[in-house]
């Protein structure tokens, strides 16, 4: 094939026209993996005859004069999304060889829609982490630089993206997880409000952190990826039962005369100097395009990251409570009931993982509850306090996404506390619940590597609308940059 | 050096006392609190002993729950050490989690590890903890907890009867089923 589409919205008009089939499309896009994946390690499993067989069926229904958005599309899931028919994951040992008995509710969404899924995508275990150097399966490569890390944990999905290994993927954005790997990926990706998609399905990291994101090619995909996953569940009570607005209607109107504020607590001491400077140039073309920036302050900025790391390992410890050998996953087989338990979780788990459960229970335990857990629980709600009143005055807000670009494979920082900065700037709206889009905002250099940084949008619960339309303004600018 | 200080519902934490520093406190509390007092404070001791980061929230519950502490003791308590000149805790020199902490925190997780690991998850929980000990610096007088960022609701549904997962979908991934149970090793001694 001649011209692979990149995008949704691209690959819909040529099957809309008859230009191609969807059997020829993911064809394609199985051929696009076996050529990419000895680089880069994208996927823990390709589905080639069920994406194939998925293609016949969305050419059936187009032939049978059927139009919807996703209709013969070819995607990635995360491994951390439970998809019927392939195994799942979620880049653990505990679970290798587990095949979910039920699907996501936003992939039986997709797959309603007609959506062709090409396999599973590599992420660090149970989404902890931010390079897939965590994953029991092996690290992903970042395609614009492959002795660098993709960023993660939704790595997988980034890399796969970038790499045009999928038109498009699912990832999950519990501290960053999504928005990072996209900006080091020169891709977009999307955490939505919590409570916009269902969880039902996904692996469970931290529940009331947990969301579903899309992982695009630009901001007109994300919206359509977002409307098609996005909506109450009955099998999930936390989410919204607000209507889901029609998102790729709503992306023009620009940004003029928009307020936009720009937190001064995000620029940290630690920063790339490439990273400070592709964020005011992205300020410089939002005011370019009209818009009002103003820098504002979120004084409990700095205390997101222990928020999150106490809150988010508490309820890890709970949610893996489950990996018992018993119901599924590895099992150690050792005679005694307890000694299974103990020998099963800690040969099936992995180094961080072990870490967070133990710091999770701690936090939990009698005696540090209150000084811990309660503690952060109460400072989330200064964090989440620090939102509402910028949003009083501001439409959204504009930040960098990591302090630094993709590092090299292993040299992540060795102490703990170095390493869970990396996701200083994207832990306190996860906090809060906002939405977030990151975007690409260009390129930095570093140790002569070209490599992509990303600028994010964070913006008010349930107005990922506002989200898109910046988006789109914003991403006009990168296309004449 | 003795280091307490107020939270939010007027109880006292006592965050970095090792165990020299506990004696030494008690010490400094003995000083302080009257002679007839001092039945007090042997009940009181006798809670303090064992804990490394110790809260009196939790004394104090504790107290009252297992060692018969009357509230107005309690309060006693409390209005001295209050009105005493302790100092604001200075959270960077808790002392570290040892590995036996660790050791317990595993079986409390029910994760087997070897010597290694609890050495270097003892370091690494260490430099976590305290740094999380910054959150101490933050005035949450009046604050609530945040559980959920949803406004906070019951959701409730019909008590129909639904499809779930037939057992064979269900038992499909077990390491071991019989008779279409899961299968486990004997829970209780002696039995089969």
């Amino acid at each position: 094939m001649s011209h692979l589409p990149q995008t949704i919205h691209e690959a819909r008009r040529l099957l809309r026209s008859g230009a191609m089939t969807s059997v020829e499309l993911t064809e394609a896009y199985l051929e696009r993996i076996a050529w990419m994946e000895p680089d880069i390690r994208a996927y823990l499993h390709v589905a080639e005859a069920q994406s194939l067989a998925q293609a016949r069926l969305a050419d059936e229904r187009m032939a049978a004069g059927q139009d919807t958005p996703l209709l013969g599309v070819p995607l990635g899931v995360k491994d951390i999304i439970n998809v019927q028919g392939m195994p799942a994951t979620a880049g653990s040992r505990i679970l290798e060889g587990f095949r979910p008995p039920y699907e996501a509710t936003v992939v039986r969404k997709l797959r309603e829609q007609g959506a062709v899924f090409l396999g599973k995508l590599n992420t660090d275990e149970f989404a902890m982490g931010w390079s897939t150097e965590n994953s029991a399966y092996g690290v992903t490569h970042n395609p614009w630089a492959l002795d660098r890390v993709p960023g993660g944990s939704s790595g997988g999905p980034a890399a796969a993206v970038a790499a045009g290994e999928a038109i498009a993927a699912l990832g999950t954005d519990t501290g960053g997880s999504v928005r990072q790997p996209a900006s080091w990926t020169n891709t977009v990706g999307l955490r939505p409000t919590y409570g916009r998609v269902s969880r039902y399905g996904v692996i469970a990291f931290a529940s009331s952190l947990d969301q579903v994101g899309p992982m695009t090619r630009d901001v007109r995909d994300s919206a359509l990826l977002l409307e098609a996953i996005a909506g109450h569940d009955p099998k999930d009570s936390t989410t919204f039962p607000d209507a889901v607005p029609h998102y790729a209607d709503m992306l023009d109107g620009g940004v003029r005369g928009m307020r936009f504020g720009l937190p001064r607590e995000y620029f940290t001491e630690r920063m790339h100097p490439g990273v400070e400077r592709a964020t005011r140039e992205a300020v410089a073309r939002l005011r370019d395009l009209g818009a009002i920036v103003e820098e504002v302050s979120l004084p409990h900025t700095g205390y997101g990251m222990p928020v999150y790391y106490l809150i988010a390992t508490a309820e890890a410890s709970a949610n893996l409570s489950r990996y018992d050998g018993v119901r599924y996953g590895y099992s150690a087989q050792a005679p005694d009931l307890q000694e299974n338990y103990k020998l099963t979780r800690g040969r099936g788990f992995g180094p961080e993982v072990k870490r967070r459960i133990l710091l999770g229970t701690y936090a939990l335990s009698a005696g540090y509850y209150d000084a811990y857990y309660l503690k952060a629980q109460k400072v989330r709600t200064l964090i989440r306090a620090d939102f509402d009143a910028v949003f009083e005055r501001c439409d959204a807000l504009i930040a960098p996404v990591a302090p630094i670009p993709p590092y090299r494979i292993g040299e992540a920082p060795t102490d703990p506390v170095a390493l869970y900065l990396l996701d200083v700037l994207t832990l306190p709206s996860a906090l809060a619940g906002v939405p977030a889009l990151a975007l690409p905002a260009g390129f930095v250099e570093d140790d002569g590597a070209k490599l992509p940084v990303g600028v994010q949008f964070i913006g008010r619960p349930l107005d990922e609308a506002t989200l898109f339309r910046i988006g789109r303004a914003f991403e006009q600018t990168n296309e004449v940059a | 050096m003795i280091s307490a200080v107020l939270d939010c519902e007027g109880l006292l934490y006592f965050m970095p006392l090792d165990c020299r520093r506990q004696s030494h406190f008690i010490q400094e509390l003995s000083r302080l609190l009257s002679k007839s007092r001092k039945d007090i404070l042997r009940k009181f001791k006798r809670q303090f002993d064992g804990f490394h980061a110790f809260t009196l929230h939790h004394a104090s519950n504790q107290i009252y729950n297992q060692t018969n502490f009357a509230p107005t003791e309690l309060a006693f308590l409390k209005s001295e050490i209050r009105n005493s000149n302790f100092e604001i805790p200075n959270f960077a020199t808790m002392p570290k989690l040892t590995p036996e902490e660790v050791q317990h925190i595993a079986e409390l997780a029910k994760l087997a590890l070897s010597e290694e690991e609890i050495e270097r998850y003892a370091s690494d929980l260490s430099a976590i903890l305290d740094y999380a000990r910054q959150l101490q610096n933050v005035d949450t007088d009046h604050i609530h907890p945040t559980a959920s960022v949803l406004p906070l609701r019951n959701v409730m549904r019909l008590d129909e009867v639904r499809p779930g997962l037939e057992p064979e979908a269900a038992l499909a991934n077990a390491p071991a089923s019989e008779k279409g149970y899961f299968r486990v090793h004997a829970v209780l001694e002696g039995s089969q």
